[in-house]
């Protein structure tokens, strides 16, 4: 599979920058999962130098620190499990209210 | 891509602890062997991991930088530690001077192993799920 070239979506009337923007964050939630996974799977790798999801990059970039806590990772894991379950909830309303709009114009 | 990526991870780190769970089986089970194959007493067996590089297609696709394929048991070595020598010279693998070379692996160690081992399998089946749960719920939108 080749490396694919996504056109930056513009805003317009029926897809707000919000709706764009959620978008972005299920991508990006995406990404920190296997990062925060790579992390999990070398707990017991002594050699295994820690990574963290650089957000403004958009990709993994290595840790100062280093170290991994099992703990630590764990909480990650959740976080990034229910702000990604948040963004496709509020997606899903959003795409909803669009729904509501473009069917209810015929009563 | 994306969740099939960390899903991958996840997998791997399975079967890493997995394969050093046998590892660890293995060494517990020989624990009082004297005779081997290669001949001598069982020498304890350790994992060497290392990260798994990406296969091909994915690092073309690959954004996210320092990312790999997860890890992998990419050899298992011998413990070079010299073998706990017994006195019992009633043993037919007994020296002139009646001491017998037991393997060099202890139970202690092996143990304390197993803990961090089955640790981590039970943190990467939660990863696993996490991951799981968020593609189920990606599909979900409509």
């Amino acid at each position: 599979m080749m490396a694919e070239v996504v056109e930056p979506i513009m805003p317009n009337e029926m897809y707000d920058s919000t709706f764009i923007r959620l978008q972005e964050s299920i991508d990006k939630a995406t990404k920190k999962q296997a990062v925060i996974a790579q992390n999990i799977a070398n707990i017991n790798n002594p050699n295994y130098e820690a990574l963290e999801f650089d957000e403004a990059l958009d990709k993994a970039v290595k840790r100062s620190d280093k170290k991994i806590v099992l703990e630590e990772e764990m909480a990650a894991l959740s976080q990034n499990s229910i702000k990604h379950s948040a963004y496709i909830k509020l997606l899903a309303s959003k795409i909803g209210i669009i729904h509501t709009v473009i069917t209810q114009g015929r009563k | 891509m994306g969740l099939d990526q960390a899903l991958n991870i996840s997998v791997s780190a399975i079967n890493a602890n997995r394969t050093h769970m046998e590892i660890i089986s293995s060494n517990l089970a020989n624990i009082n062997t004297t005779r081997t194959v290669q001949g001598g007493p069982y020498r304890r067996k350790i994992p060497v991991f290392n990260e798994k590089p990406l296969e091909f297609s994915e690092a073309l696709s690959s954004a996210e930088g320092k990312l790999s394929g997860g890890i992998e048991v990419s050899e298992i070595v011998d413990d070079p530690t010299p073998f706990q020598k017994v006195f019992n010279p009633g043993h037919p693998d007994a020296d002139s001077d009646g001491f017998v070379s037991l393997p060099n692996v202890s139970m202690a160690k092996e143990m304390v192993d197993m803990v961090y081992v089955t640790k981590a399998y039970e943190a990467n089946i939660t990863a696993y799920n996490a991951t799981k749960k968020m593609e189920q719920e990606t599909l979900q939108i409509q």
